[in-house]
């Protein structure tokens, strides 16, 4: 079979070549951001996920670390304890605030404040002196400071003892200090916003209990806790990730849907003889799918390719930047198919027209 | 193989206008037709018509004893694919495509299984098969054409001006391809054009005038 789909397209070089880019500019764009969402939703709950506390407790109508408040009596550790099937309690202080480096206010930092000595909600496993921070790496990153450097937060000098990873949810990042030290800066004692809970045995029949015997808290188990934080992430920014998403597909989708009916026009004498020498209409609309989806494949290629290899240079640029790709993320190119055939009807209409007797014409 | 019956094309741009006015005119197989007549006197609305690219206002055309004008246009475009080939003044051929392409086309369009280089031989350019059609003289260009036309092996050849474009011994190579056509494989082949040099070749010449034949 002659490959004439292929052929006409490659006679409008310069035509193809600027479609190609632009959809795989707007695929690039489609993963970019599904990437940040993905490494947003990730950053922020990964703290959650993984810091081995068994049941969140948090003041009433509070579920989640990032966007809501929750303020308890630091005391109330010790009432948690005495619980059936509590193997540890300890406050965790949530405080946000800037931190002044090097004479610079820098973004927001979500300062939690653990116990030393469960060391519960602590990012990993480290012994913290007092008036030291364990922050996180891209924040650290982004103003170029390491181990052994210092920062001030509330007028109060902190020494960099560790640096952290997974604390970074895009617009803020963890950094993590003793509970006395988050009180301090808080400039309020006793008051905690979580209680961390350890558990023996099962934690849904602990969880009950705790649930009983404080009936004015909230009581999450770790799983709910996470979910609840991929909803709240979810209901906040997948909305307009989506709306981009949707607006970068249907500028990729006018673009091949652009080139397609301008090359009909361009190509007007050409469908007039294939007319002429009896292709029909059915024919003509497989040609023009056939050209849109082989300018599709190409641009999904090409965009994909382009973002892995910008990628580095992003993250190098970007430190708090946090790009994820998920294997659910090739969903992206059935999409870019489907706008890719939808684009084929634009020229339809123009060649509908084309009146075979055209090729008498001189 | 070709009846027209009382052939009538009018256009209508605000005022009616008569392109072709109650022609008649039969083509026997193996026969070369030529049509004679002066620009924008009918005779390419005529071959049109003969090839079922233009419906008639009235009148009739059966092919191969199919009424063209009773085809709804899917059927049109089937009878244009596998019983028609056209031969155009300004060839046509696809310049995205190479020679052997512009031919082999039309046997994928009509679903056949022949070989373009043997068409190709015929007409004395196999040697530019893999050539870009833009690179080629006009009497190469023409010879492609008449290639293309016989690819769907069509029962009738109709040739819009075949030398318009093309010096004398390129147009008279041409016509004698066009003619080869006729008498050797039997297709009915109606020769369009102004030039009376080739009417020495034509079984039969029909002049036609204001849409009308004269003689």
């Amino acid at each position: 079979m002659v490959p004439v789909a292929r052929r006409l397209l490659f006679r409008n070089r310069g035509g193809l070549i600027v479609t190609v880019a632009g959809v795989a500019a707007t695929v690039s764009l489609l993963l970019f951001l599904f990437a940040v969402h993905a490494g947003v939703k990730d950053g922020a709950t990964r703290y959650v996920r993984t810091t081995g506390v068994d049941i969140w407790i948090a003041q009433k109508g509070s579920d989640n670390i990032i966007k809501s408040s929750s303020f308890l009596p630091a005391s109330l550790a010790d009432e948690v304890s005495t619980i059936d099937g509590v193997a540890q309690a300890s406050p965790l202080v949530r405080i946000i605030s800037k931190a002044d480096v090097r004479g610079r206010l820098s973004s927001t930092l979500f300062l939690f404040g653990f116990d030393p000595e469960t060391k519960l909600g602590a990012p990993k496993d480290i012994a913290l002196k007092q008036g030291e921070i364990v922050l996180d790496e891209s924040f650290a990153r982004k103003y170029e400071l390491g181990v052994g450097d210092t920062l001030t937060i509330q007028r109060r000098p902190f020494r960099i003892a560790a640096l952290s990873q997974g604390t970074n949810a895009l617009l803020s990042q963890f950094g993590f200090v003793r509970f006395d030290d988050g009180a301090a800066i808080l400039g309020i004692d006793g008051i905690a916003s979580f209680i961390l809970v350890r558990t023996r045995g099962d934690r849904g029949d602990v969880a009950r209990r705790i649930r009983e015997a404080l009936p004015n808290v909230a009581v999450h188990e770790s799983d709910d806790f996470t979910r609840y934080h991929d909803e709240e992430l979810d209901s906040g920014v997948l909305p307009v990730f989506f709306a981009l998403a949707a607006f970068g597909a249907a500028v990729g989708g006018l673009i091949v849907a652009l080139m397609l009916y301008s090359s009909a026009l361009e190509r007007r004498d050409d469908y007039a003889t294939l007319k002429a020498l009896g292709a029909g209409q059915r024919y003509l609309l497989r040609l023009v799918l056939r050209q849109s989806l082989f300018v599709t494949v190409l641009g999904c290629i090409l965009g994909v390719v382009f973002m892995f290899a910008i990628t580095p240079l992003l993250l190098r640029a970007i430190p708090t930047l946090v790009l994820l790709y998920l294997p659910r993320h090739a969903l992206i190119f059935p999409v870019a198919l489907a706008i890719g055939a939808l684009a084929a009807i634009a020229p339809l209409r123009v060649l509908r027209r084309i009146y075979p007797g055209e090729v008498f014409r001189g | 193989m070709i009846a027209a019956r009382s052939l009538v094309k009018e256009y209508d741009a605000g005022v009616v206008f008569r392109a072709v006015d109650d022609v008649s005119l039969d083509v026997a197989r193996g026969e070369v037709v030529l049509i004679i007549g002066p620009n924008g006197s009918g005779k390419t609305t005529l071959l049109s018509m003969l090839g079922g690219l233009v419906r008639p206002t009235s009148g009739s055309v059966v092919v191969e004893g199919r009424a063209l004008d009773e085809m709804p246009e899917r059927e049109l475009e089937t009878f244009r694919l596998r019983r028609v080939g056209f031969v155009f003044q300004t060839f046509r051929l696809l310049d995205a495509l190479s020679v052997r392409e512009n031919v082999q086309l039309v046997i994928d369009l009509a679903g056949e299984k022949r070989n373009a280089d043997a068409l190709l031989d015929r007409v004395g350019a196999l040697h530019l098969a893999n050539r870009n059609t833009r690179v080629l003289s006009g009497g190469e260009k023409q010879r492609v054409a008449i290639a293309r036309a016989l690819a769907n092996d069509p029962a009738i050849l109709l040739a819009d001006e075949p030398t318009g474009s093309l010096d004398s011994s390129a147009g008279e190579a041409a016509i004698a391809l066009l003619c080869d056509a006729a008498r050797n494989d039997g297709r009915a082949v109606v020769i369009v054009s102004h030039d009376t040099r080739i009417a020495h070749h034509a079984d039969r010449v029909v002049r036609i005038t204001d849409g009308r034949v004269v003689e």
